[in-house]
Protein backbone atom coordinates (compact mmCIF):
# COMPACT_ATOMS: atom_id res chain seq x y z
CA UNK A 1 0.00 0.00 0.00
CA UNK A 2 1.14 3.47 -0.92
CA UNK A 3 0.31 6.11 1.84
CA UNK A 4 0.58 10.18 0.83
CA UNK A 5 1.20 12.04 4.11
CA UNK A 6 0.37 15.65 4.68
CA UNK A 7 0.93 15.69 8.37
CA UNK A 8 3.77 17.30 10.37
CA UNK A 9 6.89 16.45 11.39
CA UNK A 10 5.99 14.61 14.31
CA UNK A 11 2.85 12.68 12.83
CA UNK A 12 5.20 11.70 9.97
CA UNK A 13 7.95 10.28 12.28
CA UNK A 14 4.76 7.76 13.61
CA UNK A 15 3.96 6.64 10.38
CA UNK A 16 7.10 5.81 8.89
CA UNK A 17 7.95 3.92 12.49
CA UNK A 18 4.50 2.47 12.57
CA UNK A 19 3.75 1.45 8.46
CA UNK A 20 7.17 1.46 6.91
CA UNK A 21 8.15 -2.36 5.75
CA UNK A 22 5.14 -3.37 5.84
CA UNK A 23 3.66 0.10 3.29
CA UNK A 24 5.07 2.74 1.64
CA UNK A 25 4.83 6.08 3.09
CA UNK A 26 5.90 9.29 0.76
CA UNK A 27 6.15 12.65 2.43
CA UNK A 28 4.42 16.02 0.88
CA UNK A 29 6.59 18.82 1.81
CA UNK A 30 4.18 21.23 1.87
CA UNK A 31 0.56 21.67 0.59
CA UNK A 32 2.04 22.85 -3.10
CA UNK A 33 4.21 19.74 -3.19
CA UNK A 34 1.24 17.18 -2.88
CA UNK A 35 -0.11 17.50 -6.22
CA UNK A 36 3.65 16.86 -7.92
CA UNK A 37 3.72 13.94 -5.00
CA UNK A 38 0.89 12.22 -6.38
CA UNK A 39 2.67 12.89 -9.61
CA UNK A 40 5.88 10.95 -8.77
CA UNK A 41 4.49 8.51 -7.07
CA UNK A 42 1.12 5.43 -6.45
CA UNK A 43 -1.00 6.62 -3.62
CA UNK A 44 -3.65 4.50 -2.40
CA UNK A 45 -4.57 6.85 0.71
CA UNK A 46 -3.90 10.63 1.55
CA UNK A 47 -3.42 11.71 5.24
CA UNK A 48 -3.79 14.63 5.97
CA UNK A 49 -3.32 16.92 8.77
CA UNK A 50 -4.94 20.41 9.20
CA UNK A 51 -2.60 21.40 10.87
CA UNK A 52 0.27 20.04 8.33
CA UNK A 53 2.00 23.40 7.22
CA UNK A 54 0.76 25.78 9.60
CA UNK A 55 0.81 24.83 13.09
CA UNK A 56 -0.78 28.18 14.42
CA UNK A 57 -3.36 28.70 11.54
CA UNK A 58 -5.56 25.75 10.63
CA UNK A 59 -5.42 25.41 6.86
CA UNK A 60 -8.75 23.70 5.16
CA UNK A 61 -8.29 25.26 1.69
CA UNK A 62 -5.56 22.80 0.29
CA UNK A 63 -7.21 19.58 2.01
CA UNK A 64 -10.96 20.96 0.06
CA UNK A 65 -9.33 21.14 -3.28
CA UNK A 66 -7.24 17.64 -2.85
CA UNK A 67 -10.43 16.11 -2.08
CA UNK A 68 -11.82 17.93 -5.69
CA UNK A 69 -8.93 16.46 -7.44
CA UNK A 70 -8.78 13.48 -6.22
CA UNK A 71 -12.29 12.33 -5.13
CA UNK A 72 -11.75 8.28 -6.21
CA UNK A 73 -8.69 7.99 -3.70
CA UNK A 74 -9.38 7.79 -0.25
CA UNK A 75 -8.37 10.08 2.50
CA UNK A 76 -7.77 9.98 6.15
CA UNK A 77 -7.99 12.69 8.85
CA UNK A 78 -4.83 12.24 11.22
CA UNK A 79 -4.79 14.60 14.03
CA UNK A 80 -5.14 15.50 17.59
CA UNK A 81 -8.65 16.00 18.70
CA UNK A 82 -8.53 19.14 20.66
CA UNK A 83 -10.75 22.66 20.60
CA UNK A 84 -8.44 23.98 17.87
CA UNK A 85 -8.82 20.93 15.53
CA UNK A 86 -12.62 20.00 16.43
CA UNK A 87 -13.90 22.61 14.12
CA UNK A 88 -11.36 21.60 11.30
CA UNK A 89 -12.10 17.96 11.46
CA UNK A 90 -16.12 18.42 11.97
CA UNK A 91 -15.73 20.57 8.29
CA UNK A 92 -13.26 18.15 6.69
CA UNK A 93 -16.20 15.49 7.67
CA UNK A 94 -18.77 17.35 6.01
CA UNK A 95 -16.87 17.16 3.08
CA UNK A 96 -16.69 13.54 2.95
CA UNK A 97 -13.78 12.46 4.38
CA UNK A 98 -15.04 9.69 6.62
CA UNK A 99 -11.94 8.17 8.15
CA UNK A 100 -10.37 9.94 11.86
CA UNK A 101 -6.90 8.44 13.39
CA UNK A 102 -6.68 10.69 16.36
CA UNK A 103 -2.94 10.90 17.27
CA UNK A 104 -2.13 9.28 20.79
CA UNK A 105 -5.66 7.14 20.56
CA UNK A 106 -5.33 5.16 17.30
CA UNK A 107 -1.43 5.42 16.33
CA UNK A 108 -0.73 2.32 17.46
CA UNK A 109 1.22 -0.05 14.46
CA UNK A 110 -1.69 -2.41 14.36
CA UNK A 111 -4.35 0.03 14.75
CA UNK A 112 -3.08 2.56 12.02
CA UNK A 113 -1.86 -0.39 9.40
CA UNK A 114 -5.79 -2.08 9.93
CA UNK A 115 -6.98 1.21 9.23
CA UNK A 116 -5.21 2.28 6.13
CA UNK A 117 -5.38 -1.29 4.62
CA UNK A 118 -9.82 -1.39 5.27
CA UNK A 119 -10.01 1.95 2.81
CA UNK A 120 -11.75 1.12 -0.29
CA UNK A 121 -10.17 0.08 -3.39
CA UNK A 122 -6.39 -0.90 -1.71
CA UNK A 123 -6.76 -4.44 -1.18
CA UNK A 124 -7.71 -4.72 -4.23
CA UNK A 125 -5.57 -2.43 -6.13
CA UNK A 126 -2.45 -4.24 -4.07
CA UNK A 127 -3.84 -8.04 -5.23
CA UNK A 128 -3.92 -6.65 -8.82
CA UNK A 129 -0.31 -4.85 -8.85
CA UNK A 130 0.97 -8.39 -7.04
CA UNK A 131 -0.96 -10.59 -9.85
CA UNK A 132 0.76 -8.07 -12.27
CA UNK A 133 4.39 -8.16 -10.77
CA UNK A 134 5.93 -10.74 -13.64
CA UNK A 135 4.61 -8.07 -16.46
CA UNK A 136 5.57 -4.76 -14.84
CA UNK A 137 9.20 -6.54 -14.46
CA UNK A 138 9.54 -6.86 -18.22
CA UNK A 139 8.60 -3.39 -19.10
CA UNK A 140 11.02 -0.34 -19.04
CA UNK A 141 11.33 1.53 -15.31
CA UNK A 142 9.42 4.97 -16.01
CA UNK A 143 6.79 2.31 -17.48
CA UNK A 144 6.06 0.21 -15.20
CA UNK A 145 6.39 3.00 -12.51
CA UNK A 146 3.15 4.91 -14.60
CA UNK A 147 1.34 1.58 -14.75
CA UNK A 148 1.70 0.90 -10.91
CA UNK A 149 0.39 4.60 -10.34
CA UNK A 150 -2.54 4.01 -12.81
CA UNK A 151 -2.94 0.73 -10.60
CA UNK A 152 -3.25 2.42 -7.42
CA UNK A 153 -4.42 5.82 -8.21
CA UNK A 154 -6.67 5.43 -11.79
CA UNK A 155 -8.46 8.56 -11.14
CA UNK A 156 -5.47 10.75 -11.66
CA UNK A 157 -5.31 9.57 -15.28
CA UNK A 158 -7.88 10.62 -18.14
CA UNK A 159 -6.65 9.04 -21.00
CA UNK A 160 -3.72 7.04 -23.12
CA UNK A 161 -1.71 10.22 -23.40
CA UNK A 162 -1.60 10.90 -19.60
CA UNK A 163 -0.28 7.60 -19.40
CA UNK A 164 2.27 7.89 -21.95
CA UNK A 165 3.33 10.98 -20.30
CA UNK A 166 3.37 9.71 -17.29
CA UNK A 167 5.81 6.71 -18.34
CA UNK A 168 7.61 9.91 -20.45
CA UNK A 169 7.42 7.90 -23.55
CA UNK A 170 5.29 8.48 -27.05
CA UNK A 171 1.66 7.14 -26.73
CA UNK A 172 3.03 4.70 -30.08
CA UNK A 173 5.70 3.33 -27.49
CA UNK A 174 3.28 2.84 -24.67
CA UNK A 175 1.23 0.38 -26.70
CA UNK A 176 4.52 -1.68 -27.73
CA UNK A 177 5.96 -1.69 -24.09
CA UNK A 178 2.38 -2.84 -22.86
CA UNK A 179 2.14 -5.24 -26.27
CA UNK A 180 5.56 -6.59 -25.21
CA UNK A 181 5.07 -7.48 -21.98
CA UNK A 182 1.72 -9.40 -22.34
CA UNK A 183 -0.48 -6.80 -21.63
CA UNK A 184 -3.80 -5.59 -22.84
CA UNK A 185 -3.42 -2.37 -24.76
CA UNK A 186 -2.89 0.82 -22.14
CA UNK A 187 -6.82 2.01 -23.21
CA UNK A 188 -7.85 -1.35 -21.78
CA UNK A 189 -5.57 -1.29 -18.48
CA UNK A 190 -6.83 2.45 -18.04
CA UNK A 191 -10.22 1.20 -18.26
CA UNK A 192 -10.07 -1.92 -15.81
CA UNK A 193 -7.90 -0.26 -13.39
CA UNK A 194 -11.25 2.40 -13.31
CA UNK A 195 -13.22 -0.61 -13.08
CA UNK A 196 -11.60 -2.05 -10.37
CA UNK A 197 -11.95 1.39 -8.09
CA UNK A 198 -15.36 1.35 -9.14
CA UNK A 199 -16.20 -1.60 -7.70
CA UNK A 200 -13.84 -0.90 -4.91
CA UNK A 201 -15.87 2.42 -4.16
CA UNK A 202 -18.64 0.76 -4.64
CA UNK A 203 -18.19 -1.88 -2.76
CA UNK A 204 -16.35 -1.01 0.30
CA UNK A 205 -17.14 2.70 0.34
CA UNK A 206 -20.69 2.87 0.07
CA UNK A 207 -21.17 5.47 -2.25
CA UNK A 208 -24.04 5.27 -4.97
CA UNK A 209 -23.33 4.98 -8.79
CA UNK A 210 -23.51 8.26 -9.62
CA UNK A 211 -21.29 9.41 -7.43
CA UNK A 212 -18.63 7.01 -8.09
CA UNK A 213 -19.13 7.31 -11.73
CA UNK A 214 -18.90 11.46 -11.14
CA UNK A 215 -15.39 10.62 -9.01
CA UNK A 216 -13.77 8.71 -11.32
CA UNK A 217 -14.50 10.69 -14.03
CA UNK A 218 -17.30 8.95 -15.97
CA UNK A 219 -19.48 11.26 -18.27
CA UNK A 220 -22.15 9.25 -17.12
CA UNK A 221 -23.44 6.69 -15.29
CA UNK A 222 -23.67 4.64 -18.51
CA UNK A 223 -20.46 4.92 -19.35
CA UNK A 224 -19.35 3.39 -15.80
CA UNK A 225 -22.17 0.54 -16.78
CA UNK A 226 -20.71 -0.42 -20.09
CA UNK A 227 -17.02 -0.38 -18.68
CA UNK A 228 -18.20 -2.51 -15.77
CA UNK A 229 -20.08 -4.93 -18.35
CA UNK A 230 -17.03 -5.48 -19.99
CA UNK A 231 -14.29 -6.18 -17.09
CA UNK A 232 -17.12 -8.30 -15.37
CA UNK A 233 -19.43 -9.04 -17.81
CA UNK A 234 -22.68 -7.69 -15.26
CA UNK A 235 -24.51 -4.23 -14.65
CA UNK A 236 -22.55 -1.95 -11.60
CA UNK A 237 -24.78 -2.46 -8.81
CA UNK A 238 -24.79 -6.81 -9.80
CA UNK A 239 -21.21 -6.53 -9.87
CA UNK A 240 -21.11 -4.69 -5.97
CA UNK A 241 -23.38 -7.37 -5.02
CA UNK A 242 -22.40 -10.40 -6.50
CA UNK A 243 -18.65 -10.74 -7.21
CA UNK A 244 -16.18 -11.46 -4.41
CA UNK A 245 -13.32 -9.42 -4.61
CA UNK A 246 -10.71 -11.33 -5.03
CA UNK A 247 -12.90 -12.89 -7.88
CA UNK A 248 -13.14 -9.25 -9.01
CA UNK A 249 -9.51 -9.06 -9.28
CA UNK A 250 -9.41 -12.04 -11.11
CA UNK A 251 -11.48 -10.73 -13.64
CA UNK A 252 -9.47 -7.98 -13.95
CA UNK A 253 -6.25 -9.49 -14.62
CA UNK A 254 -7.87 -11.33 -17.09
CA UNK A 255 -8.76 -8.49 -18.72
CA UNK A 256 -5.28 -6.78 -18.55
CA UNK A 257 -3.11 -9.76 -18.89
CA UNK A 258 -4.96 -12.24 -21.41
CA UNK A 259 -3.27 -15.41 -21.77
CA UNK A 260 -3.83 -16.70 -25.63
CA UNK A 261 -6.57 -19.02 -24.49
CA UNK A 262 -8.45 -16.20 -22.56
CA UNK A 263 -8.10 -13.71 -25.57
CA UNK A 264 -9.15 -15.91 -27.53
CA UNK A 265 -12.09 -17.25 -26.13
CA UNK A 266 -13.14 -13.27 -25.61
CA UNK B 1 -35.60 -5.59 -4.18
CA UNK B 2 -33.44 -3.15 -5.92
CA UNK B 3 -29.88 -3.65 -5.65
CA UNK B 4 -29.15 -0.33 -6.47
CA UNK B 5 -27.98 1.90 -3.65
CA UNK B 6 -29.92 5.31 -3.60
CA UNK B 7 -27.89 8.56 -3.70
CA UNK B 8 -27.64 9.69 -0.54
CA UNK B 9 -25.53 12.38 1.69
CA UNK B 10 -21.66 12.45 1.36
CA UNK B 11 -20.13 9.91 3.66
CA UNK B 12 -19.01 11.77 6.90
CA UNK B 13 -17.41 10.67 10.25
CA UNK B 14 -19.08 8.27 12.90
CA UNK B 15 -20.76 10.12 15.30
CA UNK B 16 -20.25 13.31 14.19
CA UNK B 17 -22.65 14.36 16.15
CA UNK B 18 -20.56 14.28 19.09
CA UNK B 19 -17.93 16.54 17.50
CA UNK B 20 -20.20 18.75 16.84
CA UNK B 21 -21.61 19.03 20.37
CA UNK B 22 -17.87 19.29 21.45
CA UNK B 23 -17.54 22.39 19.48
CA UNK B 24 -20.35 24.43 21.49
CA UNK B 25 -18.47 23.49 24.83
CA UNK B 26 -15.34 25.25 26.56
CA UNK B 27 -12.57 22.73 26.37
CA UNK B 28 -12.14 21.05 29.47
CA UNK B 29 -15.46 21.23 30.51
CA UNK B 30 -17.94 19.10 32.58
CA UNK B 31 -19.94 18.64 29.31
CA UNK B 32 -17.04 18.77 26.87
CA UNK B 33 -15.01 15.68 29.08
CA UNK B 34 -18.65 13.79 28.94
CA UNK B 35 -18.72 14.23 25.15
CA UNK B 36 -15.08 12.97 24.62
CA UNK B 37 -15.78 10.20 26.80
CA UNK B 38 -18.72 8.97 25.22
CA UNK B 39 -16.99 9.28 21.38
CA UNK B 40 -14.15 7.56 22.61
CA UNK B 41 -16.47 4.84 23.69
CA UNK B 42 -18.41 4.45 20.93
CA UNK B 43 -15.10 4.53 18.77
CA UNK B 44 -13.85 1.60 20.44
CA UNK B 45 -17.04 -0.22 20.02
CA UNK B 46 -17.03 0.58 16.44
CA UNK B 47 -13.26 -0.68 16.27
CA UNK B 48 -14.16 -3.95 18.50
CA UNK B 49 -16.83 -4.93 16.24
CA UNK B 50 -14.03 -4.71 13.16
CA UNK B 51 -10.97 -5.74 14.93
CA UNK B 52 -12.34 -7.87 18.05
CA UNK B 53 -10.08 -8.06 20.56
CA UNK B 54 -7.02 -6.50 19.63
CA UNK B 55 -8.08 -3.27 20.10
CA UNK B 56 -8.84 -3.90 24.16
CA UNK B 57 -6.02 -5.59 24.70
CA UNK B 58 -3.63 -4.42 27.49
CA UNK B 59 -1.30 -2.46 25.13
CA UNK B 60 -3.80 -1.04 23.37
CA UNK B 61 -3.79 3.29 23.04
CA UNK B 62 -7.39 3.21 22.23
CA UNK B 63 -8.22 1.51 24.96
CA UNK B 64 -5.86 3.61 27.34
CA UNK B 65 -7.08 6.61 26.30
CA UNK B 66 -11.07 5.64 26.26
CA UNK B 67 -10.47 3.94 29.85
CA UNK B 68 -8.57 7.57 30.98
CA UNK B 69 -11.20 9.82 29.34
CA UNK B 70 -14.30 7.55 31.44
CA UNK B 71 -12.22 7.60 34.61
CA UNK B 72 -12.20 11.95 34.35
CA UNK B 73 -15.94 11.51 34.25
CA UNK B 74 -15.86 11.86 38.68
CA UNK B 75 -18.52 14.48 38.80
CA UNK B 76 -21.00 12.62 36.31
CA UNK B 77 -21.64 9.18 37.87
CA UNK B 78 -24.26 7.88 35.70
CA UNK B 79 -22.26 8.46 32.28
CA UNK B 80 -19.36 7.47 33.78
CA UNK B 81 -21.11 4.05 35.34
CA UNK B 82 -22.58 3.40 31.72
CA UNK B 83 -19.59 4.24 29.69
CA UNK B 84 -17.54 2.39 31.97
CA UNK B 85 -19.82 -0.64 31.89
CA UNK B 86 -19.78 -0.45 27.96
CA UNK B 87 -16.00 -0.99 28.31
CA UNK B 88 -15.85 -3.61 30.55
CA UNK B 89 -18.21 -5.81 28.53
CA UNK B 90 -16.15 -5.34 25.48
CA UNK B 91 -13.15 -6.37 27.50
CA UNK B 92 -14.70 -9.48 29.29
CA UNK B 93 -15.72 -11.04 25.70
CA UNK B 94 -13.18 -12.42 23.78
CA UNK B 95 -14.74 -11.85 20.64
CA UNK B 96 -16.91 -8.89 19.20
CA UNK B 97 -20.33 -10.87 19.72
CA UNK B 98 -22.48 -7.54 20.37
CA UNK B 99 -25.20 -8.24 22.08
CA UNK B 100 -23.85 -8.07 25.61
CA UNK B 101 -23.27 -4.83 24.94
CA UNK B 102 -26.18 -3.65 23.20
CA UNK B 103 -28.07 -3.13 26.22
CA UNK B 104 -25.59 -0.81 27.69
CA UNK B 105 -25.28 1.25 24.31
CA UNK B 106 -29.17 1.36 24.36
CA UNK B 107 -29.14 2.95 28.16
CA UNK B 108 -26.44 5.00 26.94
CA UNK B 109 -28.56 6.72 24.77
CA UNK B 110 -31.80 6.67 26.95
CA UNK B 111 -29.62 9.15 29.29
CA UNK B 112 -28.42 11.34 26.27
CA UNK B 113 -32.07 11.35 25.34
CA UNK B 114 -33.60 12.09 28.74
CA UNK B 115 -30.93 14.79 29.14
CA UNK B 116 -32.54 16.75 26.15
CA UNK B 117 -29.91 15.51 23.78
CA UNK B 118 -31.70 13.81 21.01
CA UNK B 119 -28.86 13.84 17.94
CA UNK B 120 -26.74 12.23 20.21
CA UNK B 121 -29.23 9.34 21.35
CA UNK B 122 -30.14 8.95 17.61
CA UNK B 123 -26.49 8.81 17.02
CA UNK B 124 -25.99 5.66 19.59
CA UNK B 125 -29.94 4.18 17.95
CA UNK B 126 -28.28 4.43 14.58
CA UNK B 127 -24.62 1.76 15.58
CA UNK B 128 -27.12 0.11 17.67
CA UNK B 129 -29.31 -0.90 14.76
CA UNK B 130 -26.31 -0.67 11.75
CA UNK B 131 -26.12 -3.97 9.75
CA UNK B 132 -22.80 -4.69 10.87
CA UNK B 133 -23.97 -4.79 14.68
CA UNK B 134 -27.21 -6.73 13.69
CA UNK B 135 -25.33 -9.22 11.25
CA UNK B 136 -22.43 -9.66 14.27
CA UNK B 137 -25.42 -10.32 16.45
CA UNK B 138 -27.05 -12.77 14.52
CA UNK B 139 -24.23 -14.65 14.00
CA UNK B 140 -23.28 -14.98 18.13
CA UNK B 141 -23.63 -18.54 18.78
CA UNK B 142 -25.40 -18.08 22.27
CA UNK B 143 -26.20 -14.85 24.25
CA UNK B 144 -23.09 -14.18 26.25
CA UNK B 145 -23.80 -13.07 29.72
CA UNK B 146 -21.85 -10.45 31.48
Amino acid sequence: MNILACVPAELLTRLRADCDGAHRVYAALDWEDVAGAVERHPVDVIVVDPRFGSPATLTLAPVLELRRIYPATPFVIYTTLDAKTLPAIVTLSLSGINQLIIADVDDHPLQLCAIFERQPGVRVSDSLALALAPHLSQLPPDVASALERVIHTPAAFDSVPDFAAAAKVSRRTIYRECERAALASPREILAAARALRAYALLREGDMAIEDVAEALGFSSPHHLAKIMRWASGMTTARARARIAPDEFVQMIVARVAPTPSSSSAS
Amino acid sequence: MSIRRPRGPKPALKHLAFLEAMIEQREQSIQARALRASFLTLRLFDEWMLQGAMVTDGTSPMLRATRAAVEGLQDDGDLQYLLGRIVDGMLMLRDSHPSAVLPRLAALADLFARRGQPALAADIDLLVGSPAVLAARASAPTEAAV
